[in-house]
């Protein structure tokens, strides 16, 4: 997408760093920010030098990153292997259309439905997973998931069942009429970078470290005097809340939702983002989503419709080759020059 | 409409219910053991089940006849060995990684597999013709029950029986059951679990796919079939406890009964009723009817 123009501006922020001597934190810290600056800069420049389709495809990315961040934070920082994120993405998805469709086409309202949505559901089903650890977790959050797709399969009157939703009008945003490309991609970065910031504060809260704890050992964690479940269901809804306020941005663009965006193949393509990143990595997972974005909308066309082969290939290389993903690589990298 | 009519009107669901059963026992039974033996979760164990409907609809076809079924069945039960084999091949290099590396390989695994079925098969419906012999409706006490039905039911009561003797009677059936209750402790005493773990993915997989045959009058075969059976399948080891042969036999004729009443009644719950259903059973019993208590607990 835009990697060329990426690397372009890294080779030249060294350059203009100033030479004289800083103190030594600003000498490790000052790259960064200049590379946080230069990125969020090119996000929002986006719209001015990319052309439509590649908008569009980075909104997408904008918006299932966000899903992916809501997995890290469930399975990556707090060690619960979820496959029911994507069904709180789609109750989001449900919420926001059926918000716009009904009430309002305020996208602001939309979003904060789909969170609300999103959170209730995670909320109602994970008292339950909570009590189960790993593969157990694993199991039972897939049929939640799957339960979730049947329900939305079957309430044919308020989803439309197998068909989906569709008619969502295109929602506004004060007076702006989200359905211009340019519009809708700055809206959704906000809104996406927003949820990105909270989620990595949350990760680096000592509410965060604590989820940490647990995720590497439970019993001695609850041994110091933690109570575990709370923290676990607390950070379960949370991630329910951000996989609903994802799926409203989806939707706020896609405008359709539909069952299979609750199923098992939507938390397999998210599982494969995360664990390409490295599972406990948001950074990783943005690599990751925008991989999975890519496969969805880049195979040459006599591929169309593989994707879930494609998929399937990539996490059986991924499983024996590529041991901790993206966030893994500099620590290998190294080690191959020593 | 008095009550006891009202519950005989709904014995012919039942009946499909305890079919239903009897099918869900027989993919569940193969989850659970593999599970029971290293933790693997097995996400392509519907892949299998879906394998086998296809190679009735290739052999069987139109011309359904017993000669056509016990080639089918036959040749599922080669196909059902090699593939459990093959999973077990790919599984055994990531023994000392934990369950989740696991887990994510075998549903590569499945998502390579529907792919290519449906690359091959395309994304139609197909459906299974019953044995002629078992194909028409019998009338027991004024209502009308599908012979092939009453026939699974009978299949899959054989099944259990000697799925149990086998567990319960035999050298094998006690090797498995100890690798399932402390792995290392056999391999101390001078057994390589390997076998039986190559053995008992094996047996998983000749079940599942043998399962697609008799499952074919049923349930047809198409894409995303997997994914419905993958889920029943683990919602029935879930609720009976995993790793227990008896547990998968109680949960699949407890989840069968409530899925085919729950979608006769009231069908648009049907899945809530579902979830219900584990849920009261994680909570009354954590590790699933018949499973150890401490599998479903935190640590």
């Amino acid at each position: 997408m835009s990697t060329e123009s990426a690397t372009a501006e890294l080779a030249e922020v060294p350059a203009e760093t100033p030479a004289e001597p800083r103190s030594p934190s600003w000498r490790r810290t000052g790259p960064r920010i200049l590379l946080a600056t230069a990125s969020v800069g090119l996000l929002f420049g986006a719209p001015w030098y990319l052309d439509v389709f590649a908008v569009s495809v980075a909104t997408q990315l904008l918006s299932f990153s966000l899903l992916a961040a809501s997995l890290v934070l469930v399975m990556g920082t707090a060690g619960m292997p979820s496959l029911a994120q994507s069904a709180y993405f789609g109750v989001g998805g449900y919420a926001a259309g059926l918000l716009a469709i009904h009430v309002t086409q305020s996208a602001v309202a939309m979003l904060v439905c789909a969170a609300l949505a999103g959170l209730v559901f995670a909320a109602a089903t994970g008292w339950l997973l909570i009590r189960t650890r790993a593969s157990y977790f694993l199991m039972l959050s897939l049929a939640i998931g799957e339960l979730l797709a049947a329900g939305a399969n079957g309430w044919m009157d308020v989803t439309g069942g197998s068909d989906g939703l569709f008619g969502i009008p295109s929602p506004t945003l004060g007076g702006l009429d989200l359905a211009v490309e340019g519009y809708l991609y700055l809206y959704t970065l906000v809104m996406a970078l927003g949820t990105f910031v909270v989620v990595a504060l949350i990760r680096a809260s000592p509410f965060g470290l604590a989820l940490r704890g647990i995720r590497d050992s439970e019993s001695r964690m609850r041994a110091l005097g933690y109570r575990t479940g709370w923290y676990k269901f607390a950070v379960f809804c949370i991630g329910g809340a951000v996989a609903g306020v994802s799926g409203a941005l989806w939707v706020t663009q896609i405008r359709f939702v539909s069952p299979h965006d609750l199923g098992f193949m939507a938390s397999a393509f998210v599982l494969v983002a995360v664990i390409i990143g490295g599972a406990d990595s948001l950074l990783g997972a943005l690599v990751g989503a925008a991989t999975i974005i890519a496969i969805r909308n880049f195979l040459p066309t006599e591929w169309e419709g593989q994707g879930p082969l494609v998929l399937g290939v990539l996490l059986v290389v991924i499983v024996y080759t590529f041991r901790g993903g993206v966030a893994a690589l500099p620590a290998r990298l190294a080690a191959l020059r020593k | 409409m008095g009550f006891l009519e009202g519950v005989t009107a709904q014995l012919p669901t039942l009946v499909s219910g305890l079919a239903m059963g009897c099918l869900l026992y027989t993919l569940a039974l193969g989850l659970s053991l593999i599970f029971g033996m290293m933790d693997v979760l097995n996400l392509a164990h519907g892949t299998l089940y879906l394998a086998g409907a296809y190679v009735g609809v290739l052999v069987i076809g139109d011309s359904p006849s017993w000669s056509t079924y016990l080639v089918a069945l036959l040749l599922a039960a080669l196909l059902g060995i090699a593939l459990g084999g093959l999973l077990a091949g790919m599984v055994m290099p990531l023994a000392g990684r934990g369950h989740m590396d696991q887990a994510l390989l075998t549903l590569g695994l499945a998502l390579i597999g529907a792919s290519l079925m449906e690359a091959w098969f395309g994304g139609d419906i197909h459906n299974v013709s019953a044995p002629p012999a078992l194909s028409g409706n019998v009338e027991i006490l004024g209502q009308f029950y599908p012979v092939y039905r009453l026939a699974l039911i009978a299949l899959g009561a054989v099944a259990a029986v000697l799925v149990t003797l086998l567990l319960r009677r035999t050298a094998v059936g006690a090797l498995v059951r100890a690798t399932v209750s402390d792995r290392d402790m056999v391999r101390a005493i001078g057994i390589d679990t390997r076998l039986i773990l190559f053995g008992v993915f094996g047996f998983g997989g000749l079940l599942a796919v043998c399962a697609g045959i008799l499952g074919g009058p049923l349930l047809g075969a198409a894409p995303g079939l997997d994914h419905y059976v993958l889920l029943i399948a683990l919602i029935v080891v879930v609720v009976g406890g995993l790793g227990s042969p008896a547990g998968a036999l109680l949960g699949a004729l407890l989840i069968g009964v409530v899925q085919s009443l729950g979608t006769a009644l009231v069908p648009s719950v049907a899945p809530f009723l579902l979830f219900g259903a584990m849920a009261l059973v994680l909570i009354l019993r954590p590790g699933g009817l018949l499973g150890r208590v401490s599998d479903g607990e935190p640590a």
